[in-house]
């Protein structure tokens, strides 16, 4: 099965290549998404898929059905760029220049490789005629790399219960350097309101509070050492009140409770603030109003949650082995979200929607979300097997026994 | 009238086209996997296409390697006989999804063209049931539909059917022959056939059961896959270990098959050709048990120069060691391809079929 796979692979890896280099010339920046919508809605169409739907939110979603009513797989990308500063660029961001290997452009690595890969894997066990037992779901979300993945919870909430599709298992399309990761730490960002009549003591309030909340070290659940930023102090007047709001940036570690933290942060500032005069303080994560390019409009909460699965779950298992199997590397391991505004729907799916969740794409986390970024052409190539692989492995009919060519 | 028969394999689709009973092709052809990557029933329209250079195609026929229980003989493919198959597909998981896709794609570009499906599970429909259960929890068997079956029907039914007619152009014979049917293909198969009933079969609930194959392993403690898997393999790596990394290949360190190892005299060979011919030689005594005694053996399949090694085998060593050189009808070749053999049997079953179609709804 594997070498018939492979031998496919081998032949779609232009129409692949070609798939990714589309998508990344189009631009999509949040909650601009439509034209790259678009193309994905094609290109599914082109892979064979049972169903394919663009729901309200502006997510596009393919359903190759399986025998069953489960378990399935949702394979998710998101389609949506992170802002950028052109300037920094040597190559131009959506020229989808395809050298050295390498497909150039914004999002290559984060994460059109990733979806183009996830879209092909489809259309590769559909070619290959291998029967599915559970349903494969692709999803090509919206808005995900502003706060909220409200694109996401559209999807979980609304979308896929409408289609009457539960998913057991979501692999994510996200740069992982084709390995499998299995979670990352979560930020949050938070306001805290200082108010008062006597504007003296807000102002010192609120700069005790500012100085205090980022200069300590916050300990964070599990022991480790919480980062903290002050992002931004403003001011302002109404109904006879001074108000200060104190922008916080946290980082969340996987234990740790958004609840808590606020409550933490509530006390800390609470103490600083009415040792400075009669002043009153609230804590609130920051929230924001978000129009998808639907016209749809939702709130979002700043909080993007740690997550982790078990790196010993029959999910991680069972992926571990089949991409093995398949003679593809399968080195574990978990995002580092080493530049502000990384992260994925890991938390959304693993803790509001107890989806077990990982990552495998063939980007590239170390240039995402930064100028020039690339994605491997072969990687993209090889995420598309290694993702059929994995597709196979969780909702496939098995194949135990049967050769290919001896029979 | 002409006869297209489709093989559709996993790895490519072969196709030949027969006038009647003339025992070579017209023309054959097929498609390697690396040009079935767009849609694969244009590569089917294609042989469509190319045999009718030839003339109107009169009936086409498809080897369909799994049917159950449900199909004993050949079929007419209509759309509900296509159901039933699909329901079948978790028991044949690679091929029948492959010859559904090829049935489906001759009716939708030459909806008049009858399309017979020949099984090669069908020959094995009836196998006692003895033979057929495994020594397991009868719920769960029940529950998995798992029992015995031979794979290579299509050639054991014609090499049986050749052997008795040869038989009783010497003589009438008293009683039902029985016959060892030995067929020589990448995974090799062993069949114990009383009169027209098959009795014994080294193949199991798939063919990874029996005798080595080119890269499958064959008869296994059954313990050792759950083994292999407590060692950090898992059940994909296991299975490829034990149907794509095993056998004669295995044994020998390199690819091999069966005519090279029964034919070319290398000692690096040695070991696959020893532990093969053994492995034969516990079946034909098993499959002997079985019936009873044995009265001739049948050879067919790819593998004519093996065959030839095997025929020598037969009579000099296992015919002359244990059964005193009493072998009473010897050892017949059969020398039809098994596409010819496909085209044969759908045009033995073309009366009953052509009748029954006039009949039959329109597949969707």
């Amino acid at each position: 099965m594997y070498r018939m796979l492979k031998a496919r692979r081998d032949a779609m890896k232009d129409d692949v290549v070609g798939f990714a280099q589309e998508l990344v010339r189009t631009p999509s920046p949040s909650f601009q998404e439509r034209g790259v919508a678009a193309i994905v809605e094609a290109g599914m169409k082109s892979a064979g898929f049972d169903n394919i739907f663009t729901d309200d939110a502006g997510n596009v979603i393919g359903v190759m059905y399986g025998r069953e009513n489960g378990p399935n797989l949702l394979l998710l990308s998101h389609m949506d760029s992170c802002p950028h500063d052109a300037s920094a660029w040597k190559r131009h961001p959506f020229s989808g220049e395809i050298s050295d290997g390498r497909l150039w452009g914004l999002s290559a690595s984060d994460c059109k490789g990733g979806l183009a890969a996830q879209i092909f894997a489809a259309a590769l066990l559909r070619r290959a005629i291998l029967p599915l037992q559970g349903s494969l779901i692709v999803a090509a979300t919206v808005a995900e790399e502003k706060w909220g993945s409200i694109g996401v919870r559209a999807l979980m909430q609304r979308t896929l219960p409408a289609l009457g599709l539960e998913p057991a298992y979501a692999v994510l399309g996200e740069p992982t350097g084709l390995g499998i990761y299995y979670g990352h730490d979560g930020w949050m960002e938070i306001d805290a309101c200082i108010r008062g009549a006597n504007p003296f003591h807000v102002g010192d309030a609120a700069e005790a509070v500012a100085r205090r909340l980022g200069s300590r070290p916050w300990a964070a659940e599990g022991g480790k050492s919480a980062e903290f930023h002050v992002q931004n102090l403003s001011y302002a007047q109404s109904e006879g009140l001074r108000r200060a709001t104190i922008r916080m940036a946290r980082r969340l570690s996987v234990p740790e409770n958004v609840a808590r933290v606020l409550e933490q942060v509530k006390s800390d500032a609470l103490e600083v603030a009415t040792s400075t005069g009669a002043v009153a303080v609230d804590v609130a994560v920051h929230e924001e109003s978000q129009m998808l390019y639907t016209g749809h409009t939702t709130v979002a909460r700043h909080v993007l949650s740690a997550w982790e699965t078990d790196p010993f779950c029959p999910l991680m298992e069972r992926t571990r082995h089949a991409l093995s199997a398949a003679g593809l590397e399968a080195k574990p391991g978990k995002w580092r979200l080493g530049k502000a505004g990384m992260g994925t729907a890991g938390g959304v799916l693993m803790r509001d929607f107890s989806v077990p969740a990982i990552g495998y794409g063939p980007g590239d986390e170390d240039v995402a979300h930064g100028p020039d970024e690339y994605a491997e052409t072969d990687a993209i190539a090889e995420a598309t097997l290694g993702t059929a692989v994995i597709a196979h492995a969780l909702v496939g009919v098995p194949v135990y026994g049967w050769t290919s060519d001896e029979i | 009238m002409n006869i297209l028969a489709f093989d559709p394999g996993r790895v490519r689709l072969d196709y030949s086209l027969f006038r009647d009973a003339e025992r070579k092709p017209i023309i054959t052809g097929h498609v390697p996997e690396p040009d079935m990557t767009a849609d694969p029933a244009d590569a089917v329209a294609d042989a469509v296409g190319s045999a009718l250079n030839y003339g109107e195609i009169g009936l086409c026929v498809v080897r369909v390697v799994f049917g159950g229980e449900a199909f004993k003989t050949c079929a007419i493919a209509d759309w509900l006989v296509l159901e039933r198959l699909h329901e079948m597909i978790p028991q044949s998981p690679l091929h029948l999804p492959r010859a559904i896709e090829t049935v489906r794609a001759v009716m939708r570009c030459r909806p008049e063209i009858p399309v017979v499906l020949d099984f090669e599970t069908a020959f094995f429909a009836g196998l006692p049931e003895r033979e057929t259960v495994y020594a397991i929890d009868p719920g769960l068997s029940a529950a998995l539909r798992l029992r015995r079956y031979g794979y290579h029907g299509i050639y054991h039914r014609a090499a049986c059917h050749e052997a008795a007619h040869k038989a009783a152009n010497r003589e009438a014979p008293a009683s039902p022959l029985r016959i060892l049917s030995i067929c020589l293909e990448p995974k090799p198969e062993v069949a114990a056939v009383v009169g027209i009933r098959p009795v014994y079969v080294t193949s199991g609930s798939t063919p990874l059961e029996g005798l080595p194959g080119r890269t499958s392993c064959g008869d296994l403690d059954p313990s050792l896959p759950g083994l292999l898997m407590r060692r950090e393999l898992g059940p994909e790596r296991v299975d490829e270990l034990l149907t794509k990394e095993s056998g004669l290949s295995a044994l020998a360190g390199r690819m091999t098959d069966l005519d090279e190892i029964l034919t070319v005299d290398d000692p690096s060979l040695n070991a696959a050709r020893d532990y093969f011919l053994y492995r034969l030689l516990q079946a034909c005594g098993a499959g002997a048990a079985a019936m009873g005694g044995l009265d001739g053996v049948a050879l067919s399949g790819r593998y004519r120069k093996a065959a030839g090694q095997i025929r020598e085998w037969v009579v000099s060593s296992f015919a002359e060691r244990f059964l005193s050189g009493k072998l009473r009808y010897g050892v017949t070749m059969l020398e039809a391809s098994r596409d010819r053999i496909m085209a044969d049997d759908a045009m033995g079953t073309a009366p009953q079929i052509l009748a029954r179609i006039k009949d039959a709804a329109p597949v969707p």
